[in-house]
């Protein structure tokens, strides 16, 4: 077998020539907020490289996730992502099904041992051993335990992945986790989101591409580039919300004027994401843009939360009947100090 | 009610330019004199990316000017390429095979990046060409 | 890592808080107002229409006695703008009006976040005024215990996390929001139980006490 080649060349034989590694690194660096003077060397970088092989798991999930990343908006520059990728694996994406697709993943693991990217979406079942998501009679611990031992990263796609998401809402039946409480041992970047924007995984995949690691993580394994800053930041309703204008309805004035939606439930202030400035739909619009509140599906555990038309500011204060107890113990506990007061009066009375 | 009855006040809209396109002028100017000095080949001036209100953007393009070439390039989408009335400023914007702008910068520099062919696809041509005329 | 310190203080924290609030203001109120009024032997100077007196009291004492007024007006006036301040704030920022509307089942209209924010730092700048003079006055300095100084201070934090959490200093927002939530009920923990009732007492007294004076002729 010949020597492998690199990216560059291999898409220059598809007619791809460097003008396009420069444009997609380009928009890569702007997307990422990175120097702008930094796109000709990520350019060198990625087209020198060899075309990574790419093994996509799909656990506990619901392949939004997969349609967010290719209804991208192909054709875009975006989408070149897939021809810089080798996807070996992908359930709902590759020709190959049964023994032959499992087969095609043992291949690609023994060719690129230690090299290859492992990209989860979905979460993983703990309890009662696993046996709630099984693919080929292994469990998804197994299958993610068995490929992450080989893997250069991981990339948790979602916040199923990320954080254990819908599976893992209240009572959880499935004991269901994320990636990274499993995976301990390799580098794990979480992209949450329900789903996750589409430019936030390419520009992560092709950042991991051109530098050959991952990139700068929040506290919550997110990519700070993307996830700095909160909607809420970042949100062009903003004005509204100092100027102290809600929408108190989602068709009353307010809300036909475009004002705040704080009122309505938004978890802007509370959500870490990049929805508000690269938006969705080839820049079209987004949730708070098309009217209603965020709802925080990149925050851990954000189906838990909270009703998602419940003002963040008001609170799970319990019920009037708790606060009637309270009440009536406390008349009770005052009655009781009043009279013992009173009895202690008539005693010093006495003069004893 | 009608939708006439809502009284909707129109925001008025932001009067005149902010002081983004002195400063970036400014920088322009530093990296210029950057490149004239022999410190620096190319350099990059990313504008998609920063908050240029409307008038912004044309006051900088008022600034910079119109000057001798422009080009179209086509590579995975339309690109378009001008040197501004500054010689050696360069205004480019990309876009997608969408149609969409996914990148809009300055370089300053002699010749930029995406006019140029590089070297790898220029040693790829010898022998595609090479090719050709042994199959003749 | 599941449960943040904002569902806490949203959840069992503000639970808690309101019920510990209900029951110790119930429990002191009726406590209270249960004991046995003080036996006045004398001689009523005045019998007929006391309670007039009394409201009169409420009324007349909002502003200082003429005779006292050069030497505290000006501890009168930082109280007055403290006061106002905080019950500005805390009635008239929308994100507050929709906290009490979710128990109270009604809300009201509110202020622009501006103005709130001015009236938030007027109000800490106000608080700190009257600590300072607390301290340096040697009379109140010994008069001042425990109790006064942790009153200033649940009164002041809820004021000053509120303002820290939307200047966005802290970049962490839900933490801020967090400790902010739970400043404030540690005032509504700390009410009833110390100095702090005098937001209930203080009209109670003016009454009681001019009702009494009344009674013996004098005024209150
Ligand atoms: S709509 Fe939501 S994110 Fe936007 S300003 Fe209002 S609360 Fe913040």
């Amino acid at each position: 077998m010949k020597k492998a080649d690199t990216l560059g060349d291999e898409l220059r034989r598809q007619g791809i020539s460097r003008r396009t590694f420069l444009k997609f690194c380009a928009a890569m660096a702007t997307s990422m907020a990175l120097p702008a003077s930094m796109a000709p060397v990520m350019a060198d970088a990625l087209a020198a490289t060899r075309r990574q092989s790419v093994i996509w798991l799909s656990f506990q999930e619901c392949t939004g996730c997969t349609e967010s990343i290719l209804r991208s908006y192909a054709p875009s520059i975006e989408s070149l992502i897939f021809d810089f990728i080798s996807l070996d694996y992908h359930h709902t994406l590759q020709a190959a099904a049964g023994r032959a697709a499992e087969d095609a993943r043992d291949q690609a693991m023994q060719e690129n041992w230690g090299k290859y990217l492992v990209i989860v979406d979905g979460s993983i079942p703990l309890k009662d051993g696993g046996i709630y998501s099984t693919i080929d009679g292994h469990t998804n611990l197994e299958t993610l335990e068995t490929v992450a031992a080989g893997a250069a990263a991981l990339i948790s796609v979602g916040t199923c992945a990320a954080y254990g998401g819908l599976p893992m809402a209240r009572p959880n039946p499935t004991g269901a986790v994320g990636v990274d409480e499993i995976i301990k041992d390799k580098p794990v970047i979480n992209l949450p989101g329900c789903p996750p924007i589409p430019e936030v995984m390419t520009g992560t995949i092709a950042s991991f591409l051109t530098f050959g690691r991952l990139p700068e993580m929040d506290r919550l394994g997110r990519p700070v580039a993307f996830f700095g800053d909160t909607i809420h930041d970042r949100c062009y309703r903003r004005p509204l919300y100092e100027r102290g204008k809600f929408a108190r309805g989602f068709d009353d004035e307010g809300a036909r004027k475009g004002w705040c939606l704080y009122a309505l439930g938004c978890k802007g202030p509370i959500t870490y994401n990049a929805c508000a400035t690269i938006k969705w739909n080839q820049g079209q619009s987004f949730p708070i843009q098309s009217g209603h509140g965020c709802l925080g599906c990149s925050e851990p555990r954000f189906w838990d939360k909270d009703s998602f038309y419940k003002p963040l500011s008001a609170t799970h204060w319990g019920n009037a009947a708790g606060l009637a107890a309270a009440a009536a113990a406390g008349a009770a506990v005052g009655a009781g100090v009043a009279v013992l007061s009173r009895r202690h009066q008539d005693t010093i009375a006495k003069g004893e | 009610m009608s939708l006439d009855d809502i009284p909707i006040q129109i925001a008025p809209p932001q009067e005149g330019p902010s002081e983004m396109p002195k400063a970036l002028l400014h920088e322009v100017w530093e990296l210029l004199q950057a490149v004239c000095a022999g410190r620096s080949v190319r350099e990059r001036i990313d504008l998609h990316g920063l908050p240029l209100s409307p008038a912004d953007y044309q006051q900088l393009q008022q600034l910079l000017g119109r000057g001798e070439v422009s080009a179209l390039i086509e590579a995975s989408g339309r690109s378009e390429v001008f040197e501004t009335a500054v010689a050696g400023v360069w205004w480019l914007r990309d876009f997608g095979a969408d149609e969409r702008l996914v990148a809009e910068y300055l370089e300053i520099t002699a010749l930029p990046l995406m006019l140029m062919t590089h070297h790898d696809d220029l040693c790829a041509a010898v022998a595609l060409l090479q090719q050709q005329l042994s199959a003749e | 890592m599941s449960v943040t310190l904002l569902d806490f203080a949203r959840g069992p924290a503000m639970q808690w808080a309101l019920i510990i609030f209900v029951f110790g203001m119930v429990w002191r109120l009726v406590g209270v107002w249960g004991l046995r009024h003080k036996a006045d032997h004398s001689q009523p100077r005045v019998t007929q229409g006391v309670w007039k007196r009394g409201l009169r009291a409420v009324f007349v004492r909002v502003l200082p006695y003429p005779e006292f007024a050069p030497k505290v007006q000006g501890q009168y006036w930082i109280s007055y703008v403290f006061h106002l301040g905080f019950f500005i704030v805390l009635l008239f920022f929308v994100p507050h009006i929709l906290f009490f509307e979710d128990i109270l089942g009604f809300g009201w209209p509110g202020l622009p976040n501006n103005v709130i924010f001015f009236v938030g730092g007027i109000t800490v700048a106000a608080l700190m005024v009257a600590l300072i003079k607390r301290i340096l006055n040697p009379v109140t300095r010994m008069m001042s215990n425990f109790d006064d100084y942790f009153a200033w201070f649940v009164t002041i934090a809820p004021v000053v996390t509120g303002l820290l959490v939307n200047a966005n200093l802290i970049p962490n927002y839900e933490l801020m929001l967090a400790i902010h939530i739970l400043s404030f009920q540690l005032l509504l923990i700390y009410l009833p139980f110390g100095k702090l009732m005098h937001g209930f007492w203080l009209m109670v007294s003016r009454w009681t006490t001019a009702v009494r004076f009344a009674r013996r002729g004098g005024l209150s």
